[in-house]
């Protein structure tokens, strides 16, 4: 170039025309050499990478949102259903640059909601990576404001009111926890699911079966495609995708056996904070009740809720949000026997002809300390074979049966004249009593069959929220609190006190495995499942989920300590509530506000939970309950439970073939015991 | 006096130019076609263009009558009605999104720095002959220079940034042509670089930093400046060889490239027409730039030469620019595309400027001593 342009200067002949020409024409085909590269460059190598953007300009991509599932009975009665509803959203990007703030303003005035809250939210989207993205500016627009927007379109660019399918739940108040709710997808869902293919219209099952089927209920979203111009108009429709309705449900439960049972807890709740139910069938787990009061109406979270209601639901004590039969643990009392006795009968511990005598309660000696004793109380006194133990309730025999005789300390006082005699002549006639000889289940076996039977871990139903309970062992008292198993665990453990906590629903469950032979189910809310046609997509399916290594014999036993527990116990109140029809039952009166290693004679002045399980008819068992109310007493949950059994009888039509006891009234004398027991064995299943 | 003879008239020059407008025609018929048309409907713009380029090329073949040696004795005066021109523009013009580049007339609309760049090319080619010999002296360069800087920075002021490059460049390539010391430009050079901080600071306006920034990185902002970059470069690419064929192009037909029928017209023909239309393009005016460049060969004296060459540097320069801009090789800056993009003024200047050479051509013969 230097030798070119030096050539150019001085003189000014020097350079030929000619050469100047060329000069031009070769620097002319250098500018087109430098456009032919780039044009090489973008049309040849990178065409395919263009040609995307461009159809990513010309084609939007429209999601169809599938119409959400319904939840049906078994009589097809309609449980939830969707109802159209509006709600205005916009598209940021559409909205012109320099017009955010009168669309918002416009927006507000129609929509009665701050305009810079508007106008921030377009400002944002615009700024972030995906401007297409839909903004919801108001979920629960009113008729009129929804219309106003329509019509005034052109002044309000991106901007549109649509309609949405809205949950409607016909028996909320019956239903709610079961049916559980949904709200709008949050923008953090929104992110976790993208690749789901969630849609920002879309919403998500938060609690219930909304929350537990959502993948079901949901369906697949469809998707049109359109051609849109620079500013976003559609002009065409290229393809068009349905979106597939998701499925819908058919529910185990009985929806008039649930009205049945809310309101039975409700009249029997008294100054329970709250109250739960669950009734199942024993063979298949299904779950034909499940009642959790207070409830709440699931169509006034879409509604928008007033103070009050917002007040109400958060109401700590009562909780009504939580489904109080799946979604806590409480300690069981005295229906834990049932396992307890299972434990000792499997084990050998005890034979149902073991006889054990209460005096009132148990004197444990402190190891170290003689002067020191701890009382473990009983409500009854008197010698007890395991089925008269569970039909009145008596402590003391559990205690034995799982935490064996107690220790007495070898330096301890010696036993008031004439005690140590009549218990040495008890002794001799075979009956455990004092600090005789004998060995119970212990903590750690007993946890085991206790977590045979489906406590310390979820029953596995097929609604969301559903907790374990606890089932404490050495180990594990020894790895929480960092504190040695004492007998005393024991023997709280054996009348479900202590450190046991367990849902309705697991009660509910265990019981059903007593009354079926030794099956443990995973209950079951969802009956089938049917596709938006109403073809047959997942039928009915039991899920067995534990055989219990149990001789039915001894399940045959407890059930018939169950009998006895209504017919001459302390369930007498379900007979008074169902006498048509022989059921077994057993209470428990589970102490909760205090805390300790000893229940104290005078500790059950306390307050109480109330239980109740039960199985009906004792001849041929078909249903299991559990009954638990927060603040009562277990003979009081027996009559709740007895009224429970009878909606039952009534509503499945069972009554109609109900054999009733053959004795209607608590037996006294050994006598009437031994004829009643004859007639109960008579007519006990196998 | 043998006068002027019709033999030396170039009939490829007329039909390159004629062929690059037609082409122009085409795909502005489908630049301006309406959304939804039916059939062929042929939109004001295309008629425009096309009785324009009928009176360009009878004014063309008219010029050719004309001796342009009259450029002895009248080029001072086209000069000064080329500046009258772009003075009056600034007053009179129409103001047009906060500049004033036109002069509306109602019934046609002027381009005020087209007539500008055609006689600054005449007032250039008529200085450069008259002081051929002492162009040496560094005086005379900066006069040519200052010829040329007026009616540039008259356009600069419209402001009109794209048509005052070209003005620069006009002179540039006819002071080296006509022999001027590589020693001065350096000179002019240096003192420039001196200058470029007040001169960006006082006179580059918002909208030109906003093009500039968006040209380095177009993402910055894709809704605004930088929004027709990536869409034109997006509709050259994905033109790919064959192109979408005419009408057919998405991008320009959904609207995503914004003026399309001037500046960006570029970025139809390559969607449309894909890299074999763009080739023919090229190779039309590669044609047409180099039957100017064969005027220059041919004329036996400086002013038909430097004539020949201003046409080549202004076809030329506003071509790259224009094509380079839509293909993302240089910041935007309003030009038109010579003969393809909607513009009646630059069609007819361009006409009227190859009409001069054609002048050229014809008068070859009569050799009349200069300045007789």
């Amino acid at each position: 170039m230097a030798r070119l342009t030096g050539a150019m200067d001085p003189p000014p002949e020097g350079m030929p025309i000619r050469l100047k020409v060329w000069i031009l024409g070769g620097l002319v085909l250098m500018l087109f050499g430098i456009l032919t590269a780039q044009l090489v460059r973008l049309q040849l190598l990178r065409h395919a990478e263009y040609a995307a953007r461009a159809d990513i300009n010309r084609v939007r991509t429209l999601d169809i949102a599938p119409a959400r599932g319904l939840i049906l009975d078994r009589q097809g009665t309609l449980l939830v259903e969707n109802a159209p509803a509006w709600r205005v959203v916009l598209i940021p990007a559409d909205v012109p640059d320099g017009e955010e703030d009168r669309v918002a303003a416009a927006l507000a005035d129609i929509l009665d909601t701050p305009a810079w809250e508007i106008e921030q939210q377009i400002l944002e989207r615009k700024a972030s990576n995906d401007p297409l993205r839909v903004l919801v500016v108001s979920d629960d627009p009113t008729d009129s404001a929804a219309f106003d927007i329509s019509t005034r379109q052109s002044q309000l660019p991106g901007v549109r009111a649509e309609t949405v399918s809205e949950r409607r739940y016909r028996y909320s108040e019956q239903l709610a926890h079961i049916l559980g709710y949904v709200h709008w997808i949050t923008e953090e869902e929104y992110a976790a699911l993208a690749d789901e293919r969630y849609l920002y219209s879309d919403k998500i099952g938060q609690t219930g079966l909304e929350a537990a089927y959502e993948s079901l209920l949901r369906g697949e979203p469809g998707r049109r495609q359109v051609e849109v111009d620079a500013v976003g108009r559609e002009l065409r429709e290229l393809s068009t995708e349905v979106p597939v309705p998701g499925h819908s449900l058919i529910v185990t439960l009985d929806l008039e056996l649930q009205t049945h049972v809310q309101q039975i807890l409700e009249a029997h709740a008294g100054a329970s904070y709250f109250a739960a139910a669950v009734v199942l069938k024993v063979d298949t787990g299904e779950v034909l009740s499940m009642v959790s009061i207070p409830s709440y109406d699931l169509n006034s979270f879409q509604d928008g809720l007033t103070p009050e209601q917002w007040t109400a639901l958060n109401d700590a004590d009562r909780q009504p949000l939580r489904n109080h039969a799946i979604a806590d643990a409480y300690p069981p009392g005295s229906t834990f026997k049932v396992v307890t006795a299972a434990a000792a009968l499997a084990e050998g511990t005890v034979t149902p002809e073991t006889r054990i005598h209460s005096p009132g309660q148990l004197v444990v000696d402190n190891e170290l300390n003689p002067g020191i004793q701890y009382i473990f109380g009983d409500t009854v006194q008197g010698v007890y074979e395991l089925r008269f133990a569970l039909a009145e309730s008596s402590n003391v025999f559990f205690f034995y049966a799982a935490g064996g005789s107690p220790f007495r300390h070898p330096d301890a006082a010696p036993r008031p004249e004439g005690e140590q005699e009549r218990l040495d002549a008890l002794t001799d006639e075979g009956i455990i009593a004092g600090d005789a000889e004998f060995n119970g289940v212990g903590p750690g076996t007993l946890a085991q069959w206790a977590r045979a039977f489906g406590f310390d871990s979820p029953t596995g139903i097929d609604i969301s929220g559903e907790v374990g309970g606890l089932i404490p062992d050495p180990e594990l008292k020894q790895s929480t609190f960092g504190e040695p198993w004492v007998d005393g665990d024991t023997y709280n453990f054996a009348i479900g006190q202590g450190f046991v906590t367990v849902t309705p629903l697991q009660m509910a469950v265990a019981t059903a495995a007593i009354a079926n032979g030794g099956t443990v189910y995973e209950p079951r809310v969802v009956y089938e499942v049917r596709d938006a046609n109403g073809n047959l997509v997942q039928p009915f399916q039991p899920v067995v989920r534990r055989q219990l290594a149990i001789d039915p014999e001894a399940l045959r036993v407890i059930r018939e300590g169950m009998a006895l527990s209504t017919l001459a116990g302390t369930s007498h109140d379900a007979l008074v509530a169902l006498p048509e029809m022989m059921i077994g039952g057993k209470t428990g009166t589970a102490e909760f506000a205090q805390t300790g290693p000893a229940i104290g004679a005078e500790g059950e002045e306390g307050p109480t939970h109330g239980w109740f399980i039960a199985f009906a008819p004792f001849d041929d068992p078909q249903v299991a309950i559990a009954v638990f109310f927060e603040f009562g007493a277990g003979y009081l949950s027996a009559a709740a439970g007895g009224e429970i059994l009878r909606a039952w009888a009534e509503t499945s039509g069972a009554i109609e073939d109900a054999v009733p006891p053959p004795y209607a009234r608590i037996a006294i004398t050994d006598e009437e015991n031994e004829r009643l027991f004859e007639a109960i064995r008579a007519r006990s299943p196998q | 006096m043998t006068g002027y003879s019709w033999r030396h008239f170039d009939p490829v020059l007329l039909a390159a130019a004629l062929a690059l407008t037609a082409y122009g025609a085409l795909v502005i018929y489908s630049a301006s076609l309406p959304r939804g048309a039916e059939g062929v409907v042929l939109s004001s713009e295309v008629q425009r263009h096309i009785i324009f380029a009928a009176v360009g090329a009878l004014l063309m073949i008219a010029m050719t009558r004309v001796d342009y040696r009259l450029i002895d004795q009248l080029g001072w005066l086209a000069y000064l009605v080329g500046v009258a021109v772009l003075v009056g523009v600034l007053f009179f013009g129409s103001d047009d999104f906060g500049a004033r580049r036109w002069f509306d007339l109602g019934f046609v609309v002027i381009q005020a720095s087209e007539i500008g760049k055609l006689m600054t090319i005449i007032g250039l080619a008529k200085f450069l002959t008259d002081y051929r010999d002492r162009l040496q002296e560094f005086k005379i360069f900066a006069a040519s220079l200052l010829i040329t800087v007026l009616p540039a920075g008259l356009v600069f002021l419209e402001p009109d940034a794209g048509s005052a490059i070209v003005f620069l460049a006009l002179w540039l390539v006819m002071t080296l042509f006509a022999g001027a010391r590589l020693r001065h430009y350096a000179v002019l050079a240096a003192l420039g670089l001196c200058a470029i901080p007040f001169l960006l600071a006082a006179n580059v306006q918002d909208y030109q930093r906003d093009r500039i920034r968006a040209f380095l990185d177009p993402t910055t902002d894709p809704q605004g400046a930088g929004f027709n970059v990536i869409q034109a470069e997006t509709s050259v690419g994905s033109g790919g060889l064959w192109g979408q064929g005419l009408t057919q192009g998405t991008q320009t037909q959904l609207d995503f490239v914004r003026i399309q029928t001037t500046d960006f017209i570029f970025s139809v023909l390559g969607e449309e027409l894909g890299f074999v239309g763009a080739m023919a393009l090229f190779a039309l005016m590669i044609l047409l730039l180099f039957r100017i460049l064969r005027v220059a060969s041919r004329s036996p004296e400086p002013l038909g030469q430097l004539l020949a060459v201003g046409m080549l540097t202004m076809v030329a320069v506003q071509t790259f620019i224009n094509i380079a801009i839509n293909i993302r090789l240089l910041p935007v800056t309003g030009l038109p595309l010579p003969f393809i993009s909607i513009g009646n003024s630059s069609l007819l200047m361009l006409f009227i400027g190859l009409g001069l050479l054609q002048s050229v051509l014809a008068w070859r013969d009569d050799h009349r001593p200069r300045g007789a």
